[in-house]
């Protein structure tokens, strides 16, 4: 009891004298709480952080999710409308050759070919509703496809160029040289009738004579791939590359008929 | 009766799918004739009726191919008449004969085509590689597309005869 009363006595006294004799106290005190205060303020303050993060990560997570659903989204509309830019350039050609050549003509797309691997043909999707006729032209702003040889009402055939029961009436663009460009059944074409004395090289562009009554003048076949000279004979022999990349042909334009001029 | 019609409306959906395809696939590259396909599959395995499905996809070729129509339609019934003979004779319905039944068939097919255009006056087509390829490819095939007919006509009623391939597995 007097010890009691002797020890709040002392700490009176400290208090009396002021706070800085009293820090020991305080600085015993705190030196013995701060450890563990300090211990459960981390563990609390990590454990809300990881709270936080925890729900943050959910928000970012179906965020992100959301995004990623975005970017497909959008990555696909790219692609769509890349898709609908290319088709709307090859139009604009499609179009643009309409204009210039003065032939009433209706753009088809291509929907087939031919099942059989010995016929170079194509299907498109216009026919004798849309004025499709056997024997009309196909052309693209490349060149000259083929021409319709069997049409139907809503789909005709078209037979390649490069097949070898075609054959188109033209001419040299430089040396205007004539013949005739027959398909050969292997992607290519030969030009026949050219005299062996004709000037004719390499990449001279071969195009349409009109003297066929099928294609309008001056439409490009394709360009000189080959000349051979061969002694003893009446004709040269060479060899065209159609101007047409049939690989890559989605659109073309049918000539239905000249138009009249006022 | 029901399973020749099966023949014929795959063999259908099968021409509707490649011309389909076709156009997205490089120009020159070689694909199955799969009308002479479904000949020889119609000739090992159906027994009645199978001429039928074979005339009927032969016209629908001549449709979609352009060529002189007729033309496939004939030659594929021929093609479908001598498989019919060769199968009494031997034993074609193993995997390697019906290869070698096709690549054979194959073959034919394209001299016929070849005459029958020249007797049309019109210019055949060329014998090059891309038609030896096409014969390969044919072959090649075969064996899958058979096995896919078989699964996919599994559910049709069997014609009342057995066919040649059905006496094969008896055989066996």
């Amino acid at each position: 009891m007097l010890t009691v009363f002797l020890l709040g006595g002392v700490f009176l006294s400290f208090q009396r004298e002021g706070f800085e004799k009293a820090g020991i106290l305080y600085d015993f005190a705190l030196l013995v709480s701060t450890p563990p205060q300090r211990a459960i303020h981390w563990v609390v303050k990590n454990a809300e952080d990881l709270f936080q993060r925890y729900v943050y990560l959910l928000a970012v997570q179906e965020e992100n999710d959301r995004l990623k659903r975005k970017v497909e989204e959008l990555l696909q509309e790219r692609e769509r409308l890349k898709e609908l830019a290319a088709s709307a350039d090859r139009l604009r050609k499609l179009l643009r050759l309409q204009k210039r050549l003065g032939w009433k003509s209706v753009a088809a797309e291509v929907i087939g070919r031919s099942p059989y691997p010995y016929m170079r043909t194509l299907i498109i999707d216009k026919g004798t509703v849309d004025g499709v006729k056997k024997g009309m032209a196909v052309v693209t702003s490349e060149g000259v496809v083929g021409h319709v040889i069997e049409a139907r009402r809503s789909s005709a055939i078209v037979l390649l160029i490069t097949d070898r029961n075609s054959s188109v009436s033209v001419l040299l663009r430089s040396s205007r040289l004539r013949g005739i460009v027959d398909g050969r059944g292997d992607g290519f074409c030969s030009l026949k009738y050219l005299p062996l004395r004709g000037d004719v090289k390499e990449g001279d562009e071969v195009v349409t004579s009109g003297m066929d009554g099928m294609y309008p003048k001056g439409l490009l076949v394709g360009r000189v791939r080959s000349v051979k000279r061969e002694p003893g004979r009446f004709f040269l022999d060479v060899d065209v590359s159609p101007s047409v990349d049939f690989n890559r042909l989605e659109e073309v334009l049918v000539l239905l008929s000249p138009k009249r001029r006022s | 009766m029901k399973r020749a019609l099966g023949v014929f409306f795959l063999g259908w959906s099968y021409l509707i799918l490649l011309g389909g395809a076709l156009p997205f696939l490089p120009h020159d590259w070689p694909y199955p004739d799969l009308v002479l396909l479904m000949t020889v599959y119609a000739s090992l395995r159906l027994s009645r009726y199978g001429w039928l499905p074979i005339l009927l996809l032969g016209i629908l070729q001549d449709l979609y191919a352009g060529t002189p129509l007729g033309a496939n339609a004939f030659s594929k019934l021929l093609i479908y008449f001598l498989i019919r003979w060769g199968a009494e004779k031997f034993f074609l319905t193993s995997t390697a004969a019906s290869m070698i039944t096709t690549l054979l068939a194959a073959s034919l097919d394209f001299l016929l085509f070849f005459g029958i255009l020249l007797l049309l006056g019109l210019s055949p087509p060329l014998m090059e590689v891309r038609a030896l390829y096409s014969w390969g490819i044919t072959a090649l095939s075969a064996p899958f597309l058979f096995h896919l007919n078989d699964k996919l006509l599994g559910s049709w009623q069997r014609s009342g005869r057995l066919s040649s391939h059905e006496v094969g597995q008896v055989q066996r």
